[in-house]
Formats: structure tokens, C-alpha cells, sequence
């Protein structure tokens, strides 16, 4: 006979989901029923509520949740409100944490628990269906110019901002903010200066510019996360920061709502 | 876990054709049922399977019913009029994109032992 949650567990799941940052009305019972059904089949074979409970979370990978919520959200194009709303909410959420994980950086908390757990975490780009998702800067960086109209700090007129500037300091990492295949890199002495063109899927490819040092080659395959180049000044720059472009469909899109996690 | 190149694209024609197949299904029914019968070969992702389910239901091809299940709610989703012709025709696309593959990867000998 199957084992059936009780309130209490189940209040328990809902507001770890809530934790993860789940928001999303229409995801909301239909994880938490997901989560619940992992947690049984588990229980079935034994384990006990909090193990099985920790594994039904580990499986969807650290982040998972966020990444099903804005998928879920991109997939319908409800580039609205309610997506810049969560794409915020996730963004200042995320900042609280990391600025306070700094402040007590050597607890070894949940997430190398969790590590352990699931050696096996699935990944979303198996499916071929990931945006770019994390930010392309490691570090501390903050945004110098957003996108859209601004004024160009050299050519002093208003024109449009194809990408977001990340004021970082010089040589600070570069990474690829998903998988995908380096498409093109230049080395122009004006313009974007050192730059790389990242091909992620049919869909999206991302562009890097201003950088001091470039770390990979034309064709090369990268990961999301690897690092592909270092903050510079190249180009038609006038301090160290990263220029960044995601592009959608060929069309330049605004990156901050892609930097979530 | 096979290449993304080759997953693309199958993953709604999977939904689709289990529903045609089984009526109705929930999210973890799915993702269950699919990992049983490829021997967990393919793993459907929560992070693949739920957006996709909610894109057919926006496109109208899938319709969803909501069930008390213990104390918790459940989404049944089913296919609808729409989502059948869709069924049907994505599956024998595919079916004959296998074919069709089928006879590039392991071509006949022409001929008779010339």
C-alpha cells in the first residue's frame, strides 16, 4: 500500500519550493504534486520522509526549480510584467544570499549536501531547450549601461544599447552562460574590440566584448560556466567592463532578464 | 543520455503520442512511464517536461483537469480535438523520419550479388 503524505509533510514540501524561489501559480501544485509522488515511490522502497525528501529536491539539480519556473515562463513568451516581476524578484533574492553566503562562506550547507546525493542530476541542455542563464561575469560586477536607448559615453549621443555593460575588474573571468560552440572570435583593434560570438542552439547565441585576453578558439565546444575570456578594455572602451548581447532569434534582446541565475 | 541534436524536437511527440496512447496523464506519470519503457535510457527532465506541457496547453493541443489526489492537487492533462490531429500527424512524420533514416544509416544492397 502506498504510504500518503501528511499535512504536515506536505506543508513542509510546499514551502521548500516556496524557498527555491518558486512563485509561478500554475507550477505551483503541479511540483508540488510532482515532489510528492518522488517522495512516495521513495518512501515505498523505505526511506524516510526527510532522505527521500532531499533526494526529490537534489533531482532537479541545484537551481532546478528557478530554471522549470522561467523555462515554463519563456516557453509561453510571456516576456510581460510578471516575467521582468519574477526575473527581479529572483535576481534581488539571489543577491541577499549570495551577500550573506559570503558573510558565513565556510558552513558547508545544503547545497555540498546535496551534491552528494545526486551524482546523477539530469540537465536541461539534453533536451536541447536551455537559454542562456547565469551571468557572464564571475565576481563582483555591477551594471555600468543597461539595455536600450542611453548615451553613448564616447560618441556623446543617445543611441541604442545592443547589450548590458558589466563594470568588473580588469582580467576578471568570462564564462559562457550555456552551452554551445564559440562561433566566431575577433580581434579588432576599434569597436568591440577582443570579442567572441557563442553559438548556443538555433534559438540563442551570446556575445562578449572589451575583453583584455581571449581563452578559446573558433569551433571550440563550451560549457555553461566555462571560462572563455578575461574583462578587458579593448576596443571603444573607456574603463574595464564586459559588454554582453544576448541574441534571440537574431534579434538583440535585453540580457538582464536572462542573467537570473 | 543521448545528444541534444537528436533529443530536439522529440520530446513534444513524445507528450503526444503518450496521451493519444494513455488518455490522460499527469506530469510524474510521464516522466515515470517513459524512463520504465526505455529502460531508463531516456530520462525526461522535470526542467524539459513541464514547459513543454504548458506550451501544448497554451497552443490548445493539450487540455488539463484538475483532481483532489489525498490532500493534494493533481493536473491530469489529455489531449484535445486539435491535439489528436496533431498526434497523428507528428507520429507518422516521425515514423517515417525513422524510415527514411533507417535507409541512409543501413542502406539495401541494390541489385541481386552483382
Amino acid at each position: 500500500m502506498a504510504p500518503e503524505l501528511t499535512d504536515f509533510h506536505i506543508h513542509y514540501i510546499k514551502a521548500r519550493l516556496e524557498e527555491e524561489g518558486l512563485e509561478y501559480g500554475p507550477l505551483k501544485e503541479e511540483l508540488l504534486d510532482h515532489l510528492c509522488c518522488a517522495i512516495e515511490d521513495q518512501m515505498k522502497d523505505g526511506a524516510h520522509f526527510h532522505i527521500a525528501c532531499e533526494k526529490a529536491f537534489a533531482a532537479f539539480g541545484k537551481d532546478g526549480i528557478q530554471k522549470i519556473q522561467l523555462q515554463t515562463i519563456r516557453s509561453l513568451n510571456q516576456k510581460s510584467q510578471l516575467m521582468k516581476i519574477i526575473a527581479a524578484a529572483v535576481l534581488f533574492l539571489l543577491g541577499a544570499y549570495s551577500s550573506h553566503h559570503l558573510l558565513t562562506d565556510s558552513e558547508p550547507t545544503l547545497e555540498a549536501h546535496c551534491e552528494d546525493i545526486c551524482c546523477e542530476v539530469p540537465t536541461y541542455a539534453d533536451w536541447g531547450e536551455e537559454p542562456p542563464s547565469i551571468r557572464p561575469v564571475k565576481g563582483h560586477w555591477k551594471v555600468s549601461s543597461g539595455f536600450g536607448m542611453r548615451m553613448h559615453p564616447i560618441q556623446k549621443k543617445k543611441i541604442h544599447h545592443r547589450g548590458i555593460d558589466l563594470k568588473a575588474p580588469l582580467g576578471t573571468p568570462v564564462v559562457a552562460t550555456a552551452d554551445g560552440e564559440v562561433f566566431k572570435v575577433h580581434r579588432h583593434k576599434k569597436g568591440h574590440g577582443l570579442h567572441i560570438y557563442i553559438q548556443h542552439d538555433d534559438t540563442y547565441t551570446t556575445m562578449y566584448a572589451h575583453l583584455s585576453e581571449i581563452k578559446v578558439e573558433e569551433g571550440q565546444k563550451v560549457d555553461k560556466g566555462t571560462v572563455i575570456g578575461l574583462v578587458g578594455n579593448s576596443g571603444f572602451s573607456t574603463a574595464p567592463h564586459l559588454h554582453y548581447e544576448v541574441i534571440e532569434n537574431g534579434k538583440r534582446v535585453d540580457p538582464s532578464s536572462f542573467m537570473t541565475l | 543520455m543521448f545528444s541534444r541534436e537528436l533529443l530536439k524536437g522529440t520530446l513534444r511527440t513524445i507528450i503526444l503520442k503518450l496521451l493519444a496512447e494513455k488518455g490522460r496523464m499527469y506530469g510524474y506519470e510521464i516522466s515515470q512511464y517513459v524512463k520504465t519503457q526505455s529502460d531508463g535510457r531516456l530520462q525526461l527532465t522535470e526542467g524539459a517536461l513541464y514547459p513543454s506541457l504548458h506550451k501544448l496547453e497554451k497552443e490548445g493541443l493539450v487540455k488539463v483537469e484538475r483532481e483532489q489526489v489525498g490532500k493534494r492537487m493533481r493536473k491530469y492533462y489529455s489531449l484535445t480535438v486539435a491535439g489528436e490531429k496533431a498526434s497523428r500527424s507528428r507520429l507518422a512524420e516521425f515514423e517515417e523520419f525513422l524510415q527514411v533514416m533507417q535507409l541512409i544509416i543501413q542502406p539495401k544492397t541494390q541489385g541481386d550479388g552483382s
